[in-house]
């Protein structure tokens, strides 16, 4: 008779972002729910969904955010990137624009999320919608980009078909936990902190 | 297979529907251990698919399906199969709520919210008992029907830790509640309930730990904040010092004692720093609200009832009466259609039925010109118009995914879907600047249902858009405005709900974005959507009603959210989940109700008589024209105060002695008036508006008491310290002086008694 009480749940926080109507909620309820359903609606605002999955044995819940896509949103999407484990940028292969976003999204994310080492700060890229036929951003040009951004994994995705989805959502999770991990060494030793750190991110950002 | 024992079984648990439209789904609840957990699970009895455990966590509430008839006036509804399952990790539970109908919510430490569950019989006896095997169940004392439950052990300690007297249950209650209610997301992963940290510890030994090492984040955190928003980092960082003050229960006692005989209340005072809201202006009520009286809805409009309301000319008689009999009782379905074309502007109420006649025919030819516009776009020309290109990508994208769940949208090729989309583009003709913004597809698609007309449904769309365009501003300046309105209200209404949230960083109300912008249609069901708008449209009985119903819904949920210990993350998620839970009519009943209230109490800040339209009343015209939430309050800050105001322009925006561990020092907040920003009321078809966020416009400073300069010499104690840094902090922003380096005094505390580590621990920063 016990309420798992002596156990600890690693909480790993993943936002998922890129324009809108790339796929982010479907991808997260594909992995979430296993289902695909044309039935969702665009996102307002934000909301998330959480997961139990095992990382080599571990047990830890993700928790997946989900924003809207549309530019003028943004303002209020930024007020989610705080904390997070992992960044999960989407883009849809049948749409060159959503692919050229990438790199304000991810800017974006790092100067509103501010991690503690940018640099290695983990990213996955998915490439979402293989099954449609009229691909217009190859895996190559995508393989590339990751490669140029310090080796960032890239998946290519359906979430309607259900492809790739268990595979990306396994490596989003082991480099969230990893970044997990190396937040609680680093704070385990609080002499480190260096208060100077994240300089290199200073940016205003109002919009006025 | 992993091995379960099956403690509990109950079947013929029925989801229970919160509107007509809505059918009832019978399922079986259960208490299953696996392995070293217990879980609460239910499942739809006819859910034969899904047999894995696979739903670790169900997030949405159930799905809702519903058939309508063309006409609109009938609803049937067929139950759909497949109503998500639950399951909850007992330790993950944090609440339910359990009324005396015997109706089930779950409510977990994350926020996540399940779908209300009704027990056969009414009965749930038995299910609690079997639930108290586990954990320690306690009854909230201020909402009868919400359950909050702990773990069994650290209930235990808790209770002989109190009976010893060693704690006093206050200080204790609000220093579990700092220790356990992370704020910054960042602190997440830490984040849970006592008995998750350590059964092996008392609980308030090993719930420092965490805080502690958690420290270097959360000063990056803070610095962060502060370089991206310095004026409400600061702000909310001194709210939460207040919080911690006003918690000791010595303080209160001392500042008696301190203040001797004098004939104010001292808890005036109090009340004033527990209005502390973003914006930061103290709202002081001088006179409590009045209560709250009892409203009554009418039903709605029906044909016969209208009938008299028409002159012979069909033209309406008096159409101010007529939209207040809308507001109390909405239209009935069949009147809709034609209700609604008067209320978004497309018919005038005076109009006969001929004039109504001839503006059909001129709108309809110009709707045809605005539709050819578009059509006849060749994609060459497209190809050099990428203003164009957006919008028509993302109304493509949208139309796809409105409503398809709602049987006049539903299904491959449905040609409804190209009517919105022809609507839509028609509309980037009609005003390409505002073009077509994510949101507009969910405030087309129901006025398309119930005009069944496209012609007809795009002039009453533009007539929508018309009210609410701020909703899609480019710089989201008319959400903000809206935020800052409700804020104002809840400040008024609850000021206790309103510092909860201060104290949680939720203050800002994020999580009624989705509320605001598309105006409660995915909160609620289609059905209770047109009542609503049509409530919405008929203006009555002020301006903003909408921010009263929001108001209302927050109303209904703040002792869950406070109870629970919610904090930004877990509010949000908990308001998200109950979407499609609404209650309507009880909810415009509240609406009201909070209007009626306000209009009958005197010493409403005149932000909030502005914001809904309303006069403002002598008591607070007196002074000068320019009326002020803060200066209101000034007054009853000042007088608490020993010493006057150093500065003579300033509006004090909360000013108290403070304390913490017996290092005392007083230190008063100012912000100068010279410039005014609390006339920022909402105006719906106002067009100002550039009032993006202004952060850095607040001219503010800190000033410890007896000691001008806070940043000269070392103040010392926890106290100084956090006053000191605030203080260069609003410098700062107040412009004064560019050069102060902002790390200085942070790192100089960190070498100084650990007193940095200190304020981490309680959550200052
Ligand atoms: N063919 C195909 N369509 C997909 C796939 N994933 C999503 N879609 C469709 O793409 C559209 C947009 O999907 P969403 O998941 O709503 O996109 P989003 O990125 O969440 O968009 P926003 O909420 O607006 O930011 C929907 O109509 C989906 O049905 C996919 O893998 N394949
Ligand atoms: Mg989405």
């Amino acid at each position: 008779m016990s309420t798992g009480s002596g156990r600890k749940k690693a909480l790993l926080k993943v936002i998922i972002l890129g324009n809108s109507g790339v796929g982010k909620t479907s991808l997260m309820n594909q992995f979430v729910n296993r289902k695909f359903s044309n039935q969702y609606k665009a996102t307002i605002g934000a909301d998330f969904l959480t997961k139990e999955v095992m990382v080599d044995d571990r047990l830890v819940t993700m928790q997946i955010w989900d924003t809207a896509g549309q530019e003028r949103f943004q303002s209020l999407g930024v007020a989610f990137y705080r904390g997070a484990d992992c960044c999960v940028l989407v883009y849809d292969v049948t749409s060159p624009d959503s692919f050229k976003a990438l790199d304000s999204w991810r800017d974006e994310f790092l100067i509103q999320a501010s991690p503690r080492d940018a640099d290695n700060f983990p990213f996955v890229v998915l490439g979402n919608k293989v099954d449609l036929e009229n691909r217009t951003v190859s895996s190559k040009r995508a393989q590339q980009w990751c490669q140029n951004k310090s080796d960032v994994p890239y998946f290519e995705t359906s979430a309607k078909e259900a492809i790739n989805i268990e595979l990306a959502f396994q490596t989003i999770a082991r480099n969230a936990l990893a970044q997990d991990q190396d937040l609680d060494l680093v704070n385990e030793f609080p002499d480190q902190i260096k208060l100077t750190d994240d300089k290199q991110n200073k940016q205003d950002s109002c919009a006025c | 297979m992993e091995e379960e024992t099956l403690v509990y079984q109950q079947d013929e648990v029925h989801t229970i529907p919160t509107s007509l439209e809505e059918l009832s789904v019978a399922g079986r609840l259960r208490i299953i251990e696996r392995r070293h957990s217990a879980y609460i699970e239910w499942r739809c009895s006819d859910d034969e698919s899904n047999p894995d455990n696979d739903w670790a966590v169900v997030n949405k509430s159930a799905v809702t399906f519903t058939h309508h008839n063309s006409s609109g006036s009938v609803e049937i509804s067929t139950p759909r199969r497949h109503v998500r399952p639950i399951s909850v990790e007992l330790a993950d539970l944090g609440s339910y709520k359990l009324t005396i109908e015997g109706s089930l919510v779950l409510i977990q430490r994350d926020g996540s919210t399940h779908p209300a569950l009704q027990f056969p019989g009414k009965d749930a006896e038995y299910f609690v008992e079997v639930l108290s095997r586990y954990v320690a169940i306690k009854r909230s004392e201020k909402d009868s029907t919400l359950f909050l439950l702990r773990d069994k052990k650290t209930a235990r300690i808790d209770d002989q830790l109190s009976a010893l007297g060693l704690v006093s249950h206050a200080s204790r209650g609000s220093r579990v509640r700092k220790l356990h209610g992370s704020s910054s997301s960042d602190s997440n992963r830490s984040r849970g309930s006592p008995q998750h940290t350590s059964s092996s510890q008392v609980e308030l030994h090993s719930a420092v730990v965490p805080w502690t090492t958690a420290a270097p984040q959360r000063v990056m955190g803070f610095i962060s904040n502060f370089r991206r928003d310095p004026y409400t980092t600061t702000l909310t960082t001194l709210s939460k010092f207040y919080d911690i003050v006003l918690s000791e229960d010595d303080w209160a006692e001392g500042f008696v004692s301190e203040r001797g005989g004098d004939d104010l209340n001292p808890f005036a005072s109090l009340s004033g720093l527990d209005n502390l809201e973003p914006g930061f202006q103290v709202v002081t009520l001088k006179g409590k609200l009045v209560e709250r009286p009892r409203v009554e809805r009418l039903p709605p409009l029906t044909q016969l009832e209208y009938s008299q309301h028409c002159d012979v000319d069909g033209g309406v008689r008096d159409p101010q009466l007529l939209k207040r009999r809308i507001f109390k009782g909405g239209i009935h379905p069949s009147l809709r259609s034609e209700l609604w074309c008067y209320l978004l502007g497309y018919y005038d109420w005076s109009s006969s039925s001929a004039q109504r006649e001839v503006r059909r025919n001129e709108r309809l030819v110009e709707y045809q010109k605005l539709k050819l516009q578009w059509s006849t776009m060749t994609a060459d020309q497209e190809l050099r118009n990428s203003g164009f290109r957006e919008r028509k990508s993302l109304i493509e994208k949208d139309v796809n995914r409105t409503d398809r769940s709602h049987p006049f949208y539903e299904g491959d090729d449905n040609p409804n879907v190209q009517l919105l989309h022809n609507i839509l583009m028609s509309y980037v003709m009609f005003n390409f600047d505002l073009g077509y913004v994510q949101g507009m597809s969910d405030l087309l698609a129901p006025i398309l249902y119930v005009t069944q007309n496209e012609c007809a449904a795009f002039w009453c769309f533009v007539g929508y858009i018309d009210i609410v365009h701020r909703n899609f501003d480019m710089d989201q300046s008319g959400m903000k405005e809206q935020l800052l309105g409700l804020q104002h209200l809840i400040a008024v209404i609850d000021p206790e709900f309103m510092s909860y949230l201060e104290s949680s960083e939720s203050a800002n109300l994020y999580f009624c974005f989705r509320w605001l912008l598309v105006r409660f249609k995915r909160e609620l069901s289609y059905s209770d959507t047109l009542r609503l708008w049509e409530v919405l449209w008929s203006q009555e009985p002020c301006k903003n009603f909408h921010l009263l119903v929001a108001a209302a819904i927050l109303d209904h949920e703040r002792n869950t959210i406070m109870e629970n210990k919610f904090e930004f993350t877990e509010i949000l998620k908990h308001i998200n989940d109950t979407s499609q839970r609404l209650n309507l009519e009880e909810l415009l009943c509240s609406a009201e109700a909070i209007y009626e209230q306000l209009v009958a109490s005197s010493d409403v800040p005149a932000a909030v008589l502005t914001l809904l339209g309303l006069p403002l009343k002598p008591s607070s015209q007196d002074g000068e024209a320019d009326v002020s939430v803060g200066e209101l309050a000034s007054e009853k800050c000042v007088s608490t105060d020993e010493e006057t105001s150093p500065l003579e322009s300033s509006r004090i925006i909360s000013a108290g002695p403070s304390s913490s561990r017996g290092k005392k020092e007083n230190f008063v907040l100012y912000r100068r008036c010279d410039h005014n920003d609390d006339d920022d009321f909402l105006s719906e078809e106002d067009t100002s508006g550039d009032s993006c966020g202004g952060a850095g416009d607040n001219n503010a400073s800190v000033v410890p008491r007896g000691d001008t300069s806070a940043t000269d010499g070392a103040p010392r104690g926890l106290v100084g310290t956090v006053t000191s840094i605030l203080g260069s902090a609003v410098r700062h922003i107040a412009g004064e002086d560019a050069s102060i380096d902002l790390l200085s005094p942070i790192s100089a505390a960190l070498h100084n008694e650990g007193l940095f580590e200190d304020a981490i621990g309680q959550q200052y920063l």
